[in-house]
């Protein structure tokens, strides 16, 4: 066996209770781990017309080689499967968590776990080291995420990792998530129904054992470069600080969201004690990541509802402990009710007045939503897109908000209002989102946020100029057009190609979404990222080969990660017929003026759709596909030996 | 060591723990297995950080380097000896029985043992340049020379005073 790998997958079959381990060695090297590992065996096991629901589907739940082994920001795992939250087809997608669930799989001895079929009755698995158990879990069944977990950990030691879902996972909301510790969730796609469907409330797991690493002299050495020359959050160049009055008040600090972090994070806090609004006397503790910061509010901005901090801190915990998906409560169905309420389309659900500057409100609708009880709020649990549907309202405001595929905006300059981007660089995003299954910057940030995390109109203090950018953008991309901010959609597809591998990288070893691939830095004097004797893009081939002594070159690892593109498209035909024609749906959603104007160019642009429609083909070519159908070429299907239609 | 009291010298660098900061990223646990086994190992860290995600309060069990340490008068048969006759305190594997004397004793509980060996185990300061202290990128862990005081508390460099003045 290689390096890194703990050496077994962990196939549990809820209907039959049959737990059966198969060799990770089935799958590698060509599989390298989470996502790339979830595809092959999503080809094995996903059939033409499988729902999520139906218990023969996988949900596919892979760490990779660097989970657990001291690689920086490495600590993640990869959720992949029929996505409940996907639309117009339950598309099959991923999700990836971070925390210290994935570690302690592997070193229980697990590189992964494949849950199929449907218990009779609610149950949890309990892994330790070899012994692997399901065990009744009606007692926890109605319970929140959190308190599962406590539960759990009271009654197993606190050295137990869980992964659990909350009353909206049981009751199959698509906007469920399935989550460790307060705030670690595979968010987007609905999983946590998936589990619940499966009647499956956690999964707790206990390891001792090791992972053997192939060099350790030099993956210690790679590993002391990426942690000395990662800074900033997000990759950026600014290294946030704490609020001291949040500090004093509220106990706040920085938290690694995952094991392995060595940054101190925008997005992640911890806070020891916030008083609790609705329980007076009551303390709370919990994790702030990534978008849960907009639950109070922001004056000011698009999110201007006044919760405050206090109140939305406890608002947050209530959508972990309900187990919701933060990004589509905030950025999608929020916004959404909110302009309904505006427009009168729907100013009450199910009695309850809309009032988004209403603590009471928010934790009414979110108990409503994952416990059902309530006819409308029932149906927003379905998700805003389908609740659009159903409801028969609000179709503008929607198409406003979502661009496609179930997913509320995420950096397309467009749907979301936080994230700071303007044209030319959404067109990468577009691309991206137009050939996904999911918003694609779940692990698709490279490009964008690196640019605008870097250049001066975001980051003034500690920004650096164009002609930098521009020249750095052209050594990793090729050409000054694909960075430069007076640029158009020339040299767009190229970043898009590129990001899409690294994109694979992070969710196949996985490593952290927002620190990787490192671009820029502050600790050069030319600022492009280096360390050692690496350039900054090619840290995660260097502690891939290191960790697992698999003798790949940058081209063969590149290779893999065009090679797993291939396959999740060769699925999506093989599921859904997915196509071109399909690809080009959220066009009409980019036509719209864009959030920001690009101050070198002064004014709104919106997508052209004969431009993009050139960029696309521009794309497909790269990627070997065929411009007319959207399908691998035949040329590409020896290439990369596909196994072909069926 | 003074070979009338058995104390280690006073002049000794030494591992100091400030747990407020502390991220529970466990980059420590993991340098220390990979410097101590080669591999990620946990169970082979002398260092370890109980997480308590639903409080936020990470405890930290790590070996003071007792002047006089519990583990060692508990030992009854010599294994812990000062290294060099300096310090820090070792487990010497040929003299150590595995009968965990030396774990019970320790009200640090940072005297670990090996499953894998069944002997007793602990942090050696990786020969004067402690691994755990160059992975905590976070103040945490320090190495400190005699007479520097442990720092406390969110370190300053931490926070922004421009913010929470409103």
């Amino acid at each position: 066996m290689y390096g890194g790998y703990a050496g077994r997958i962990l196939h549990v079959n809820l209907s039959t209770r049959v737990i059966e381990i198969q060799s990770t060695g089935d799958y590698l090297p060509q599989g390298i781990g989470g996502r790339g590992i979830a595809v092959l065996i999503a080809l094995e096991s996903i059939r033409r017309g499988m729902t999520p629901w139906d218990p023969a589907a996988p949900l596919i739940i892979m760490t990779g080689p660097l989970t657990g082994t001291m690689a920086p920001f490495s600590g993640r795992t990869t959720v992949c499967g029929l996505a409940p939250q996907g639309h117009p087809h339950e598309w099959y997608t991923r999700s990836s968590f971070g925390g210290h669930f994935g570690p302690e799989l592997k070193y229980a001895g697990f590189d992964g776990i494949v849950l199929t079929g449907r218990a009779s009755e609610p149950v949890y698995l309990e892994i330790e080291n070899e012994r692997v158990t399901l065990r009744p879990a009606s007692d926890l069944w109605g319970l929140g995420l959190i308190e599962s977990q406590r539960r759990l950990i009271d009654r197993l030691g606190s050295a137990w990792r869980i992964f659990a879902i909350g009353p909206a996972g049981e009751n199959l909301s698509r906007i469920a998530v399935a989550a460790t510790e307060t705030e670690s969730a595979s968010g987007q796609g609905g999983f946590g129904a998936v589990m619940g469907s499966k009647m499956l409330k956690a999964i707790a797991v206990r390891g001792t054992g090791a992972l053997r690493i192939a060099d350790p002299e030099r993956f210690e050495t790679v590993c002391r470069w990426v942690r000395e020359e990662a800074h900033g959050s997000h990759g950026w160049p600014h290294t946030p600080r704490l609020d001291p009055e949040h500090v004093r008040k509220y106990g706040q600090r920085f938290q690694a969201c995952t094991q392995g972090c060595t940054i101190r994070c925008f997005d992640a806090r911890y806070y020891r004690h916030v008083p609790s609004r609705l329980c007076p006397g009551k303390r709370l503790a919990g994790q702030i990541d990534c978008i849960a910061g907009l639950f109070p509010g922001i004056p000011g901005t698009f999110y201007d509802w006044k919760l405050g901090f206090e109140a939305g801190f406890e608002v947050s915990q209530i959508a972990n402990d309900e187990g919701l998906n933060h990004w589509e409560i905030l950025v999608g169905l929020m916004p959404w009710l909110r302009k309904l309420s505006q427009t009168g389309e729907l100013t009450h659900i199910d009695g309850i007045l809309i009032d988004l500057d209403s603590q009471q409100f928010w934790v009414d609708l979110f108990r409503a939503m994952s416990r059902r009880t309530s006819e409308t709020a029932s149906i927003l649990a379905e998700g805003t897109v389908r609740a659009c549907e159903r409801l028969g309202i609000g179709r503008e405001a929607l198409d406003e908000l979502y661009p496609c595929w179930g997913y509320a905006g995420h950096w397309d300059g467009h749907g979301d209002h936080i994230n700071r981007i303007f044209f030319p660089f959404w067109i990468v995003s577009a691309i991206q989102w137009a050939v996904d299954t999911r918003d694609p910057i779940s692990s698709g940030h490279g490009y964008v946020q690196n640019l605008m995390g870097w250049c001066l109109e975001n980051s003034p203090v500690h920004g650096i100029p164009w002609e930098d950018i521009i020249r750095i953008g052209t050594k990793v991309y090729g050409s000054p057009s694909s960075v430069d901010p007076a640029g158009g959609y020339e040299g767009k597809a190229f970043p898009a190609y590129w990001h899409g591998h690294r994109s694979v990288m992070k969710d196949s070893l996985p490593v952290d979404d927002q620190v990787f691939p490192r671009v820029f830095s502050k600790k050069t004097p030319d600022f492009f990222a280096r360390a050692g004797d690496l350039e900054g893009p090619q840290f995660e081939h260097a502690l891939f080969v290191s960790a697992t002594g698999i003798p790949w070159s940058e081209t063969d690892f590149d290779h893999f990660c065009a090679r797993t593109i291939h396959l999740e498209r060769e699925l999506l035909i093989r599921l859904f017929d997915r196509s071109r024609q399909d690809d080009e749906t959220l066009i009409p959603y980019l036509q719209k003026p864009e959030n920001r104007i690009n101050p070198y160019i002064g004014h709104p642009m919106s997508l052209d759709p004969l431009h993009f429609r050139d960029v696309l083909t521009e794309y497909y070519e790269l990627r070997g596909w065929d411009p007319a159908t959207g399908h691998p070429t035949p040329r590409t299907r020896e290439l990369f030996r596909l196994p072909g239609p069926t | 060591m003074n070979p009338v009291t058995g104390r280690l010298p006073r002049d000794n660098h030494r591992l100091a723990i400030n747990p407020d900061p502390c991220t529970g990223c466990l980059n420590c646990m993991m340098a220390c297995s990979q410097h101590r086994s080669g591999g990620a190992d946990p169970d082979s860290s002398a260092i370890r950080v109980e997480l308590e995600p639903f409080d936020g309060h990470h405890r930290i069990r790590f070996c003071r380097q007792c002047p006089t340490p519990a583990c060692r008068a508990a030992c009854r048969f010599d294994a812990i000896v000062a290294e060099s006759g300096r310090g820090p305190w070792i487990v010497l594997a040929d003299r150590c029985t595995g009968c965990g004397a030396c774990v019970t004793a320790c009200p640090f509980h940072a005297m670990m043992f090996s499953q894998i060996s069944g002997k007793a185990f602990k942090c050696d300061l990786c020969g004067g340049s402690p691994e755990c202290v160059s992975a905590c990128h976070f103040g945490v862990i320090s190495w400190l020379p005699p007479g520097v005081q442990s720092p406390r508390g969110i370190p300053r460099e931490d926070l922004d005073p421009s913010l929470g003045r409103s």
